[in-house]
């Protein structure tokens, strides 16, 4: 995944290790779409989750997959705090 | 949230190598290190404890979190243009240059140097940053061009904040005046050796909201903007 993760984001060795760590940490309902990625690319999925979906993350918020599949992974686990996180934006 | 905030900053215990070790506390009075044999000694009242707390001020560094917050208001509430009833009559350009008057009280009460306050039509949902390089920062005129009082305490919200960063990045580069040396190391941990912001802002493109959120520096810039807006009573 490491590799992967570097050829395809153009990270450095050090933050691919961290990523796959996330990646591979994901709850389950989340693995399915971490698998497909890293087999085949696929980036979008509309299945929504707390109000958010890949798509609406990437869309909305200009995340890349990597970024939109964690931060479905905090809404899953926690709900309320990434709702508020979400909805008070960047500064 | 506020009281959220302050959980996150007591239990936040980040899952990278290079945080492992960092273990942020809310910048209670207890956590003060004392450097010096004589300090100053003010008193501040502790809603939670229900009584007056001692604070225990370095004088040559900045006050803490909660009496720059009282600081603030004092100078917050002799600037008219700042109070709601007058704000919602101004123009984007008048607000913003009475933000600006505030900050350069902020910077001053901070021991720090005061930057630029600037508006731009942000792309959600970036609601300001901090320009280390340009000593600027920038609010999004998605809430200072707003009438609406939630636009209102979101702009100045956003200016605490982003002078917060510019107060993390003075005393990594410029001058150490924060008294914490657990702040300080955590925010030389997150912007030297993760990178905070690698030019591009990328790291919540690509590790996601929480990753983003959770960072020492993140975390104590919201903290301090929700003391100062709680001590403004907004």
């Amino acid at each position: 995944m490491k590799n992967i993760i570097m050829q395809r984001l153009g990270f450095a060795e050090a933050e691919a290790e961290l990523m796959a760590q996330d990646l591979g940490s994901v709850c389950e309902q989340l693995k399915p779409l971490v698998e497909a990625w890293l087999e085949t690319g696929a980036e979008d999925d509309a299945t929504v989750y707390h109000g958010y979906s890949v798509n609406s993350l990437k869309e909305t918020y200009g995340m890349y997959f990597t970024g939109a599949v964690l931060t479905l992974d905090w809404l899953i686990r926690e709900p309320e705090k990434a709702k508020a996180a979400l909805a008070m934006g960047i500064m | 949230m506020f009281e959220m905030e302050k959980a996150v900053m007591e239990e936040t215990k980040l899952s990278t190598p290079a945080f492992a070790d960092v273990k942020l506390s809310t910048p209670a009075f207890a956590d003060v290190k004392l450097s010096t044999p004589a300090e100053a000694e003010t008193g501040i009242f502790d809603e939670t404890q229900g009584r007056m707390e001692t604070i225990h001020e370095i004088p040559e560094f900045a006050p803490s979190m909660e009496v720059q917050a009282g600081l603030i208001r004092e100078e917050f509430l002799r600037i008219p243009e700042l109070q709601y009833e007058n704000w919602k009559e101004l123009t984007v350009e008048e607000r913003v240059a009475a933000m600006n008057a505030l900050e350069q009280h902020v910077a001053r009460i901070a021991h720090r140097d005061p930057i630029t306050v600037l508006s731009e039509d942000l792309e959600y949902p970036i609601m300001g940053y901090y320009n280390n390089q340009d000593k600027i920062m920038v609010v999004s005129e998605f809430s200072v061009g707003d009438d609406s009082y939630e636009a209102y305490v979101k702009a100045l919200t956003t200016l605490f904040h982003e002078g917060r960063h510019a107060y993390q990045d003075y005393n990594l580069e410029v001058c150490r005046v924060e008294q914490s040396d657990e702040f300080v190391a955590a925010w030389a941990v997150n912007n030297n050796g993760l990178g905070y912001d690698n030019g591009e802002r990328l790291i919540f493109k690509t590790r996601g909201i929480m990753h983003y959120f959770t960072q020492p520096v993140e975390v104590d810039a919201r903290v301090f903007a929700e003391t100062v807006i709680k001590e403004l009573e907004l």
